[in-house]
């Protein structure tokens, strides 16, 4: 009796199984893209969607049978939580768009599939058809996570009605942090003395966006050291000091930056992309001429700026690999649709042939006028030095304690070594943990 | 037998109590998952916890599988657990290894299902499997198989993060049913080990009570041995009545017959002699004959009994006796060697070596026509040997006599062997050998220690 009923229990079970399974091939395979709209970098412009529909198009002609679908009007503030959501729920998407910010948090809670066999057992994909600082920013611990999307790197923003007003010249692409402090406080001192409307020297400048340019690095790639007390950071900070001495303690503001008062600011090559050239040249910083260069040299670095990138990953618990890798490939690596991305977009190609190629920046940058301070020989020079932020579990959490480290270290006015040393070793504490 | 019921009704209710305590653990997950999202905590929540969690499908079903498949081992164990210890083996650590892909699978919130299968263990004692082994094994499982303990090594989302959805009110609910479950199922556990202690208990006593009835059964078996011993005293004593009986009617038939026809024919023999002498004559005819005849009656009766040479002498003197008597009845020239030592055999070994030699002696006259007959007596191994041959005409055909035959089984009712035939040696004549495994003391054993030349 017993027996029986045991038995009866298996075969009823694995007939129930075989259904199961018959049933599933049966269905046809459906493809799920995670994607926010607008642009993460917070231009108007800029169209998601419109690749993506394109991507999707050639996708299914060429993989018949499969569907993609993804849902539409999430929007970049709401995205990283509508992701953890779906995760949350079981119902993560196959494919999704990840935001710089949130690469370090989805690649260690597992959500991104590591693609390192992946990509070793594709032939006809080579990670170094990317610029390194792009492909870098989609790996973590030494695995890549995530391919590049989008790119998007930091310029230094140059006011050249107000240096001309001062009789300066426009910076050169190979400029140094003593050419930077010479002209803000030439600018600052000159417009203290005369009668015209006070001027100043920067805008949003501090000393976490210049230690790349002086080869210092605030993090270990590992995530597990703190570099606060280096040198090159120090000198970074006392850069930072020196020129808010300039101010006599004066904070420089939105305002005046946009009132034309200001000579130079970070500024993302996403707003430069969209504002220089006609027609959106009229809606903002219109009342001056303006244009961008590299960022300043420090005394121990070179011209490097910081590039972001949005990526692409795969869920770690999708059932269809081999088609998420073909459509992460198409989105990421396929040369007419990065093209695509970048005539439409506000970023930068991650693609090498992509971002220099001629034609596209020919017909980008047609409605810029006058020197075009921005071409294809200073993209190739930006996008192959720039780097890649760190990404690590605690970045975000260490990189506001060494801040507000340095800006008490800074009012206090104690010693700077011993005390950036000595903050070096709390936050070490919390990497560690 | 009754208690061991009740543990299997135990076992069975540990059972549904922790299918019961797994599915609790899946719906708290998923409820505080959809209270999480509906809070908009669900990035906090992962950038706390550090992993994903399993998604509730996926998490109820393997769960399912697993622990439905332990359970089944557990229900079909009464069916396949048989006397072959690598199969006891093989299902014990099946069981252990599949409680433990559950307790790992449901993220080490919930160790009971050890206890679950450390009490199946239990149940089913054997001394043969590596008992003490998985049963540390198990507790360990039960008691490090803590996601408070093990989240120091996996990543893993404790179960208390989840709780943080919730209202305090809820949580502490929540809490609280956990711990009901959980300690229902400990209880159910020292139930299940009070119950078996109690069998065991039971079990020992019976095992004395036994003990104690086959000590007694034990006297009763020694007394009846002791009886068994007076009644085959009794039984000796009674045969030797009946032979006595046996012999006083055996004289009384042969030797009695006999002298009574000899006793009437010598009465009329002498009433005969003077009237008629030739009848005389023909009566003392059958008196001799009578009188050969019973001699020939007792001497059959007393061969059937003991050598009366040998109940006056030793074995040794009454075979010279016997060969001294043959020498002198016969003419024949008799040499014998005795070689054997001094010869110190029981009974029925004395009886059987002189009927031999008996036997032996009287073949070679009446059959063999011999004039010289060769006797030696000597050992060869542990075994007496006895041999004899004549100068004879030998076996003529292959036809042996009675007295063959007769001295055969005599030997082999010893054990020896006995082998006779034409001599071998080319000359003329009859051998005989027989070949006696003595149980009499072995006279070279008794030599005093000092004389020994080694």
């Amino acid at each position: 009796m017993k027996e029986w009923f045991i038995r009866g229990c298996v075969i009823v079970s694995s007939v129930l199984l075989y259904v199961l399974f018959w049933y599933n091939t049966l269905k046809p395979i459906e493809l799920t893209v995670g994607v926010y709209a607008g642009s993460y970098w917070g231009t108007s412009v800029g169209n998601m969607y419109q690749v993506l529909d394109k991507a999707i198009r050639i996708y299914e002609e060429e993989h018949p049978g499969v569907k993609v679908r993804y849902v539409s009007g999430i929007g970049k503030d709401d995205y990283s939580e509508w992701l953890a959501e779906q995760f949350m729920k079981g119902t993560g998407p196959d494919l999704f768009f990840v935001l710089p910010e949130d690469f370090s948090l989805l690649a260690y809670t597992g959500a991104l599939y590591p693609l390192d066999d992946t990509i070793r057992q594709d032939e006809a994909f080579d990670l170094s058809c990317y610029y390194e600082a792009c492909k870098n920013a989609g790996q973590m611990a030494g695995r890549q996570y995530a391919l590049p999307y989008e790119s998007v790197p930091t310029l230094m923003f140059v006011n050249k009605s107000l240096l001309e007003e001062y009789g300066i010249n426009m910076p050169s692409h190979s400029w140094t942090w003593d050419d930077f402090y010479r002209i803000c406080s030439q600018i600052t001192e000159a417009s203290a003395e005369g009668s015209k409307e006070k001027a100043y020297g920067v805008y949003n400048y501090s000393w976490t966006d210049m230690l790349y340019a002086n080869d210092a690095v605030l993090f270990s790639e590992d995530g597990k050291k703190c570099y606060l007390g280096n040198l090159k950071v120090r000198d970074a900070v006392l850069f930072d000091q020196k020129l808010r001495e300039l101010n006599n303690g004066y904070t420089v503001t939105a305002r005046d930056f946009d009132s034309g008062r200001v000579a130079f600011r970070p500024f993302l090559f996403s707003d430069y992309k969209v504002y220089q050239p006609y027609p959106w040249r009229v809606k903002k910083y219109s009342n001056f001429e303006w244009d961008c260069v590299e960022m300043p040299a420090g005394p121990s670095g070179s011209n490097v700026c910081e590039i972001e990138s949005t990526l692409i990953g795969m869920n770690s618990r999708t059932r269809h690999k081999e088609m998420v890798w073909d459509l992460m490939k198409l989105l990421s690596a396929d040369e007419d649709l990065q093209k695509e991305m970048f005539s439409s977009s506000v970023g930068l190609s991650p693609l090498i042939a992509v971002a220099e190629d001629r034609e596209v920046l020919d017909r980008l940058f047609q409605g810029v006028p006058g020197d075009k301070a921005i071409d294809r020989e200073v993209i190739h020079d930006i996008m192959n030095t720039g780097v890649a932020a760190p990404r690590f579990r605690r970045y975000s959490q260490a990189k506001i304690m060494a801040e507000s480290a340095v800006d008490s270290a800074l009012e206090s006015g104690k010693a700077l070594e011993n005390y950036l040393t000595s903050s070096q070793h709390d936050i070490n504490i919390l990497l560690g943990a | 037998m009754e208690s061991r019921k009740l543990q299997k009704r135990i076992l069975y209710a540990m059972m549904l109590v922790n299918l019961f305590v797994i599915m609790y653990y899946v719906i708290v997950c998923t409820v505080s998952k959809s209270v999480i999202c509906e809070m908009n905590m669900a990035y906090a929540f992962l950038s706390n916890s550090g992993c994903i969690p399993h998604d509730t499908f996926t998490l109820c079903r393997d769960l399912l599988i697993y622990y439905g498949a332990l359970c089944a081992l557990i229900l079909a164990k009464e069916d396949i657990y048989d006397e072959n210890i690598l199969n006891r083996v093989l299902i014990c650590a099946g069981e252990m290894a599949l409680s433990l892909i559950v307790v790992r699978t449901l993220n080490f919130y919930y160790s009971g299902i050890a206890l679950l299968v450390l009490a199946d263990l239990l149940y089913y004692e054997n001394k043969k499997v590596p008992r003490v082994f998985f049963i540390v094994l198990q507790v360990l499982e039960f008691v490090i198989g803590n996601d408070a303990i093990l989240s120091y090594f996996d990543n893993n989302i404790q179960f208390s993060s989840y709780l943080s959805g919730f209202d305090p009110m809820v949580r502490s609910w929540i809490i609280v049913a956990e711990s009901l479950m959980t300690f229902t199922n400990i209880l159910l556990f020292l139930l299940f080990v009070l119950t078996m202690i109690i069998r065991q208990k039971a079990e020992n006593s019976r095992i004395l009570r036994l003990n104690m009835a086959l000590s007694g059964k034990n006297a009763e078996l020694h007394e009846a041995n002791v009886k068994l011993q007076e009644y085959s005293e009794t039984i000796k004593r009674m045969t030797e009545i009946e032979e006595r009986n046996r012999l006083a009617r055996e004289i009384h038939d042969t030797l009695g017959h006999a002298l009574t026809g000899i006793v009437v024919s010598a009465d009329a023999g002498k009433i005969l002699f003077d009237a008629a002498p030739e009848e005389a004559k023909a009566r003392f005819d059958v008196i001799g004959q009578t009188a050969r005849q019973g001699l020939e009656d007792v001497r059959r009766s007393i061969r059937a009994l003991r050598p009366d040479a040998l109940e006056s002498h030793d074995l040794e003197s009454a075979l010279e006796k016997m060969i001294e008597n043959f020498r002198e009845t016969t003419g024949a020239d008799i040499r014998y060697a005795q070689e054997a030592g001094k010869l110190l055999l029981a009974q029925d070994e004395e009886v059987t070596v002189y009927r031999i030699v008996q036997e032996g002696m009287t073949n070679a006259i009446r059959h063999g026509e011999a004039t010289q007959i060769n006797l030696i007596i000597d050992r060869k191994d542990r075994n007496l040997r006895v041999r004899i041959f004549d100068n004879g005409v030998g076996m003529q055909g292959k036809k042996t006599g009675f007295g063959l035959n007769y001295m055969k089984e005599r030997v082999e009712l010893l054990k020896g062997t006995l082998r006779y035939g034409n001599r071998e040696d080319g000359s003329r004549g009859f051998f005989l050998e027989a070949e006696i495994p003595v149980r009499g003391v072995n006279p070279e054993t008794e030599i005093p220690k000092g004389s020994v030349g080694l």
